[in-house]
């Protein structure tokens, strides 16, 4: 729609028509009306459009959990469902802020704010809308704590509360505490984050005063100088927990590449760990139960000297099939030999080497570790350090967690676990 | 994240410019009984909302009759405020998309910094320190910038330098039609160099010498291209190659660029330069190189920092440890060292394995900047291995430079018990350098020196050597113009079990 320029309908010295009058005002009325139409129009389609992205944005993020370090065999992840074997979890699991807990009794709780007041440790504050709840802090780029001081209506016995915040990069730290009174605090028992999505559980006393501190570790834009604080949505229930329940896993697959691995996870004495881990195609064992940071046995290692013949001077020794390849070392007097995997004394490329490598020749069974250089011959003998790990290729693991707690007003939280190589 | 209350709210501005006009003249009524009142509230109140978003109706003028005041003013009263109530809706509507772009974009930057992390994540075997965040660090003074991933001397101050670009005559392909080399420079996130084709060979000149060191790309697309060239000239004749400076072969652009930050991120050995030239190939065959824009700077440094780790817990036992870095020697240093109770530290080497001795450990940096080595006497010369204090080879006993105009000085330079090679560590112009030994001018013909990779080496050796040549004034020579642009670049550090 575009605005149409109104040219006057009457010229001087005519005389006056209220019907002409009408017309004209009749024609402004109009284009505002259409004004007003596209507002509308254009307001649903930015929010249709937000909402589209920021879904699109969230689908991300479940991905992005399931990134893996270089040294990860496995990740347990909670903040989707794809990995959960539901029908015997007994938890419950937030996959918005990735946290399972103890099952939940909620009652509901009609928690409404009567004020919400922001301040900043550093920095000068501007608001982003008229509503003010999106504020900026602009300092020298030190990191302001951003602080909400919200009031309910009511007091109210509250457990647990929900908030949505405006993320910024990297996780930042969350401090809450509440009050009955505004003037004595008692901090949350844990706090959960997870990009906008916070879960917060609070000691089970009467709530007015939640306080919410906030601070970044970066800017908005990363080297920049500003930060953004916001809290765009808030809902807050009292709730009682089961004294105990289980999250368990979905059997998984990985395979390893070392000899043990290491169960990385929160540790609290009211979690306890169980893995059933075993070779693909084996019979599923019976869980056993495993602390964070203990060592898991996966393969086996073979470490020795071994020294050529004459017979078959470029043959060091045969390996098993089920060799892990990224950890086979050999050395000759320190020195640690090339290896070429995949290099066949059969290819015609070989006769191009510069140097003399080591290579792994299919034989029956297993793998023959033979010597590869251009010329093809081979002095025997040579003492060689021969190190490797072998073991399943394929290992499927299942996750237990239990989680049980004495008091039902609170309860221990499992966020996520991983399998590390050693 | 579901839209709240703030963003839906069909209290818009115009329903709320509305009620506020009817509760004002509602304040102006004089009623005889409550009933009355509350009829002419209702009354108002569902006008208004029985309106919603529509233009409030014009009062009709009659075609028979007297024309009277209110038919003109009252219909311009109405028109008037329905103008003023669009007006604020507008505003309204700009206000928060303002919000939602802002929280939109957050989101983004929590996602992206999320994965980073992610993938640097620590585990019991290894401790990796990336500089994406300050979570492992307990205390520092220098500049950590989290885009790049990197450790610097504190940044003083940055000034941006704009740039012509163009295409190189060596460039592969052509300039897309609805693109131009100006969209590199004007910090718009919506517009980009367009290039269709495998190589881009970008050049750009500054209309006198600037000092740069840092380079900074946004890309457009992100499909395995490659910077394979990147040199710069103070004059058009003295060539510095950036790549060789920071000891590598190439630099790839993508998604994994600045440690998955998708930012390309140059810092470099600072230098002047008049014109510089960058080729970017791409090696997939997609036949597109897009850049949404450019951004060269020169940064400032101060001549020291330091950082500290947090307790480092794990790994224990024998540990690797080692450093990505990039030290321009000698200009500046960085030093490791470790300690066992944060107090008490000693150094310890990249590539060496350290057996700890209890756990935590922490992990220090020290970076410097070696002032003595931008004096004007130890300017010219590479003084291996002792540089910058002396070489065993020869004794320096005086430099004299001499300025020659148009950007060239004469350097002078005086040397006795010559023994060894003489390592320049500038380019002498072609046909100029001139090595006497007394009154005797030494010829390379006679071979009586040889001079090589700005190296010379003197027969026999000698004493009373004199050096003579002609340089920029703007390449190497200016190094001391240079000092303060120079910092050590730490991109991170790790502790790895053996």
């Amino acid at each position: 729609m575009s605005i149409t320029t109104f040219t006057p309908p009457f010229t001087n010295g005519e005389e006056a028509s209220a019907s002409k009058f009408m017309e004209s005002l009749q024609a402004l009325q109009n284009q505002g009306a259409g004004v007003l139409s596209l507002l509308e129009t254009d307001f649903n389609e930015l929010l249709v459009e937000f909402d589209r992205r920021q879904k699109s944005i969230n689908s991300r993020r479940t991905l992005a959990w399931r990134v893996n370090s270089s040294m990860q065999a496995l990740k347990f992840v909670v903040s989707d469902f794809s990995d959960i074997d539901q029908a015997n979890t007994t938890g419950t699991v937030r996959a918005d802020s990735a946290a399972v807990s103890l099952k939940e009794r909620a009652v509901p709780a009609e928690a409404v704010i009567k004020t919400n007041k922001f301040s900043s440790s550093i920095g000068t504050i501007q608001s982003l809308d008229a509503a003010q709840s999106i504020l900026t802090v602009t300092t020298d780029g030190t990191a302001p704590t951003g602080q909400f001081d919200i009031e309910l209506v009511t007091p109210l016995t509250l457990n647990q509360f929900f908030i949505e915040i405006v993320p910024s990069p990297s996780t930042p730290t969350i401090v809450v505490q509440v009050s009955g009174d505004g003037l004595t605090y008692s901090p949350a028992t844990q706090v959960a984050v997870n990009g906008y999505n916070v879960t917060v559980w609070l000691p089970s006393i009467e709530t007015r005063f939640i306080r919410i501190q906030i601070t970044p570790t970066h800017p908005d834009v990363l080297n920049g100088n500003t930060f953004t604080f916001g809290i765009t949505h808030f809902s807050a229930q009292a709730t009682e927990y089961y004294l105990r329940s289980d999250f368990i896993s979905k059997t998984l697959q990985f395979s390893p590449k070392s000899e043990y691995i290491v169960l990385n996870a929160t540790k609290d004495s009211r979690i306890l760990y169980y893995l059933s881990v075993y070779p693909d195609g084996d019979t599923p064992t019976p869980f056993v139960e495993v602390h964070s940071g203990e060592q898991i046995a996966i393969g086996q290692a073979f470490s020795g000297d071994i020294t050529t013949s004459t017979g078959a001077p470029n043959l060091i020794t045969t390996i098993p099939e089920d060799v892990y390849r990224s950890t086979l070392v050999v050395e000759e007097n320190g020195a640690r030999i090339k290896l070429a995997d995949g290099l066949l004394p059969s290819d015609s490329r070989a006769a191009y080497l510069q140097h003399e490598y080591v290579t792994l020749v299919p034989s029956s069974p297993g793998y023959n570790l033979e010597l590869l250089n251009a010329s093809g011959s081979y002095t025997a003998p040579r003492t060689f350090s021969v190190s490797y790990v072998y073991g399943p290729s394929l290992v499927n693991v299942q996750l237990k967690v239990r989680l049980s707690t004495a008091d039902s007003a609170s309860t221990p939280v499992f966020h996520g676990a991983s399998l590390d190589e050693v | 994240m579901p839209t709240s209350a703030a963003f839906t709210d069909s209290n818009n501005a115009l329903l709320k410019d509305r009620l506020a006009r009817i509760s004002a003249e509602l304040r102006g009524l004089v009623l005889s009984t409550a009933d009355e009142y509350q009829a002419q509230v209702y009354s108002k109140v569902n006008s208004v909302l029985t309106l919603g978003m529509a233009m409030t109706p014009l009062k009709p003028v009659s075609g028979q009759g007297p024309a009277i005041v209110g038919d003109v003013s009252d219909n311009y009263t109405i028109l008037n405020n329905d103008s003023q109530d669009i007006a604020n809706e507008l505003l309204r509507i700009e206000d928060a998309a303002a919000s939602l772009f802002n929280l939109s974009a957050t989101s983004q930057n929590q996602l992206r910094q999320q994965i980073r992390e992610f993938i640097f994540l620590l585990n019991p075997n290894l401790w990796d320190e990336e500089f994406l965040n300050a979570n492992q660090l307990s205390a520092y003074t220098a500049s950590l910038d989290y885009n790049a991933g990197l450790a610097t001397l504190p940044v003083l101050d940055e000034s941006v330098a704009v740039p012509t670009y163009m295409a190189g005559t060596n460039s592969v392909g052509s300039l897309d039609p609805s693109s131009s080399f100006d969209y590199l420079s004007d910090g718009r996130t919506d517009t980009a160099l367009i290039w269709n084709g495998t190589s881009l060979e970008l050049i750009f000149t500054f209309s006198t010498p600037t000092i740069i060191n840092r380079l900074e790309m946004s890309l457009d697309n992100y499909d395995g291209m490659e910077i394979d060239s990147f040199i710069t000239s103070p004059d058009g004749n003295t060539v510095q190659d950036v790549l060789v400076d920071l000891g590598v072969q190439s630099i790839e652009l993508d998604g994994t660029s600045s440690k998955f930050s998708g930012d390309v991120i140059i810092d470099f050995p600072p230098r002047h330069v008049k014109l510089a030239k960058i080729v970017i190939n791409d090696l997939v065959g997609a036949e597109l190189i897009a850049i949404r824009g450019i951004t060269i700077s020169a940064r400032r440094y101060s001549d020291t920092a330091q950082l500290t780790s947090d307790a480092i817990s794990q790994p224990s036992g024998s540990v690797l440890f080692s450093t990505t870095q990039t030290v321009f020697d000698p200009y500046v240093s960085i030093t490791h060292q470790i300690s066992y109770d944060n107090t008490s530290f000693s150094a310890i080497n990249p590539g060496q394995t350290i057996t700890l001795s209890s756990s935590p450990f922490y992990y220090r940096a020290i970076l410097e900047r070696n002032v003595s080595a931008f004096s004007n006497s130890q300017g010219p010369l590479v003084q291996s291995p002792l540089d910058p204090v002396a070489s065993p080879y020869y004794t320096l006993t005086n430099t004299t430079s001499v300025p020659l105009g148009t950007g060239i000085i004469q350097r002078t330079l005086q040397l006795s018990d010559v023994s060894g090679p003489i390592v320049l560590r500038e380019t002498p112009l072609p046909n100029t350098l001139v090595i006497q030994e007394g009154a005797v001018v030494l010829s390379i013909a006679n071979g009586d020196y040889t001079f090589t990779d700005n190296t010379i080496v003197i027969n026999g050796g000698g004493t009373g050597i004199v050096v003579s040549y002609q340089t920029s004034s703007l390449g190497t020579a200016a190094v001391a113009d240079l000092k303060e642009y120079y910092t050590p670049l730490l991109y991170g550090y790790k502790f790895e079990n053996q």
